[in-house]
């Protein structure tokens, strides 16, 4: 078994994905520590962070071959789901780990919260579209969120999801249903399958 | 050369990029429709400020494309082509230029038809703006091009987008400081505050400059073989940083009064009813109540024979309070509509009564227990509930009234016409300290 963790991880390109990530959160930590004399992260940047995280493990979605890959006589669905929710549990670990510093990253339930729905977002995009368009939908409803968003009223608190505060209840349901969606789909697809003359190709 | 870029156009991620663009912008325009659909100006910001989180996306879709040869191994053989480095890049640079500027473009004459059917005022400049727009998004395709040309990861494209957004939102924070000059480089500038701020040429420039600074820094870059056009690709990304920081000048200096916008536009029929002509579309539904205050103020000696809507001379200034506004000229009255793209307000006869037609005059707002006790008078009832989206007085402040209302009610009617006026006056002529006037403690 870890014979074959090994290989798959190094199949996905986990290491080098894992390093950025991590570095990326390390840091905004380490801006945030030197250049600010709040401890606490802005939201703003919060939410970013965890984007910042979570981005450069969307590549680790997909093997260089999907249709190779398939033929393995392995049950793949849980495999996905745990790989995808490793990622999840990663990135949330490495922000919750800055609460006892200098700079420490929101409320962590927000942050688990932020976090769980777009690492949804983006196993939903890469079953849908594959690992390399999956990051545009992620992405660009966080920037509108940034950006545009508030405490909002009714529904419109789903579209901004991201920017409720840590108790509501609303952004909770949508995080999880995003998650839950997001790992079920991705564990079912890995994404459109690529044609063969383009898997030589690596594009 | 047309041929290759509609191959690359078709072939490459060009159109992925201009729905992506086309989607995002519509979204954005999408939350903030009751606010542009009616004014031009408040359009083209709201169009051009999606450009925050269109740009990362542009430069992610440039990176997507640039690292095409690396990824499919085949540069070393494009390479070997007999054909200077840029001549190579231009058709592919064209292509993402193509796309961004048509997504752009696209998205603004979609609003632009809805617009037109309900502004009533449109300022010429305001065609530039999302050129503009387009420049800056060509400007940040490019770079995302020659950034995907140099590290052809499939990391890139994503962290590149966040990175953006991060410094957008970085920017975003330093606008809010009237005397920052930082600010300028953020996408996302403070909006205007009334209807009639037009941007200014300078701040439209010192985009256009920042869009094609990025622009030539990245068709050098994704071009450049040695370090002299990468280093001139550098010094051109610095200089054009350096104009767009300084030459719109301080973010106070954004916008200026566009006195055409304030031109004043007026109802058949006496007595006259006017409103400046950016809100010349909600002349219908002002006339009414604003008729019905002027005969109500016609019980006073000397009472206005026209109402006009109050204009600022000064582009308000965030954080400060409220300008007074050009005086009112002599038999006017002032009144003022408010300035997020809603309904007339229905308490608009309350808001002109207020201080017996004194509120919008141009001086200070002061006493306001004194001004809403003559209102109140005027109207005849105990109490006024005017349109004051700043401030909301608590129960104490309308029981002054009320008890100011009801002694003043007391007094013969001649005296109390008599009260009123001279507070109407003493009011129109900025004087402070109105409450005697009505109870009596100060006779002028």
């Amino acid at each position: 078994m870890t014979r074959w963790l090994r290989l798959y991880l190094r199949s996905r390109r986990v290491p080098l994905a894992t390093a950025v990530s991590i570095g990326a959160v390390a840091l905004i930590w380490l801006a945030w520590l030197a250049f600010s004399d709040r401890s606490e992260v802005s939201e703003p940047l919060t939410i970013l962070t965890v984007v910042l995280g979570l981005a450069p493990l969307i590549p680790t979605l997909a093997g260089d071959d999907d249709a190779l890959e398939s033929t393995a006589a392995l049950p793949w669905p849980p495999r996905r789901a745990l790989h995808l929710i490793a990622c999840f549990v990663m990135v949330t670990a490495a922000l919750a780990a800055t609460r006892p510093t200098g700079a420490w990253f929101g409320p962590t339930w927000q942050v688990v919260r932020d976090c769980a729905g777009l690492t949804g977002l983006i196993g939903l995009g890469v079953a849908l579209a594959g690992t390399r368009l999956a990051w545009q939908l992620p992405i660009s409803w966080t920037a509108l969120q940034v950006v545009l968003g508030g405490p909002e009223e009714d529904w419109r608190q789903v579209l901004y999801w991201l920017v409720q505060p840590a108790d509501n209840r609303v952004a909770a349901v949508t995080a999880v249903l995003l998650f839950v969606g997001g790992v079920l789909a991705y564990a079912l697809r890995s994404g459109p399958r690529v044609a063969a003359a383009e898997v030589t190709m690596g594009q | 050369m047309m041929r290759i870029i509609r191959t690359e156009l078709r072939r490459s991620n060009a159109l992925t990029l201009a729905l992506l663009i086309t989607a995002v912008s519509v979204a954005a325009l999408g939350t903030s429709v009751g606010l542009w659909r009616e004014q031009w100006l408040r359009f083209t910001y709201n169009h051009a400020t999606a450009l925050f989180v269109l740009a990362p996306l542009a430069m992610a879709g440039g990176a997507m494309l640039g690292r095409r040869e690396r990824r499919t191994r085949v540069e070393e053989l494009i390479g070997s082509t007999g054909r200077p480095s840029w001549q190579r890049i231009s058709p592919t640079a064209a292509a993402m230029m193509v796309a961004v500027a048509a997504a752009h473009l696209l998205v603004f004459a979609g609003g632009a038809i809805w617009v037109a059917r309900n502004a009533t005022y449109t300022p010429a400049g305001a065609l530039f703006v999302p050129l503009t727009g387009v420049v800056v998004l060509t400007g940040a395709a490019w770079l995302g091009l020659a950034a995907g040309r140099a590290w052809p990861s499939l990391l890139v494209p994503p962290a590149l987008a966040v990175v953006g957004l991060a410094m957008q939102v970085a920017l975003a924070e330093r606008t809010s400081d009237p005397t920052s000059r930082l600010g300028n480089l953020a996408l996302v500038p403070q909006p205007q505050s009334y209807d009639w701020e037009a941007v200014t040429g300078r701040a439209v420039l010192g985009h256009l400059v920042l869009g094609a600074g990025l622009a030539a820094a990245g068709l050098l870059l994704a071009a450049a073989a040695s370090w002299r056009p990468r280093a001139a690709a550098g010094a051109v990304l610095a200089g054009a940083t350096a104009i767009a920081v300084i030459v719109p000048g301080t973010a106070s200096a954004r916008y200026y009064v566009d006195l055409d916008a304030q031109r004043l536009v007026c109802a058949d029929g006496a007595p006259q009813v006017c409103v400046t002509a950016v809100h010349a579309n909600r002349l219908p539904e002002v006339v009414a109540p604003a008729r019905q205050a002027l005969a109500l103020l016609a019980k006073l000696p000397g009472a206005p024979k026209r109402a006009v809507e109050w204009r600022s001379d000064v582009v308000y200034v965030p954080g400060s309070d409220e300008p007074g506004g050009f005086r009112a000229a002599p038999g006017t009255v002032q009144f003022q509509l408010d300035q997020d793209g809603g309904d007339v307000d229905p308490q608009l006869v309350d808001s002109i009564l207020n201080g017996a037609g004194t509120t919008y005059n141009g001086c200070p707002r002061i006493d306001e227990v004194a001004k809403y006790a003559a209102g109140a008078w005027v109207k005849g009832t105990d109490d006024l509930q005017p349109a004051d989206g700043r401030i909301a007085y608590g129960d104490q402040f309308h029981a002054e009234i009320s008890d100011t209302v009801g002694k003043l009610r007391s007094l013969p009617k001649a005296e109390q016409i008599r009260r009123v006026t001279a507070l109407r006056d003493a009011a129109a002529a900025c004087r402070t300290d109105l409450l005697p006037i009505l109870t009596g403690g100060a006779r002028p």
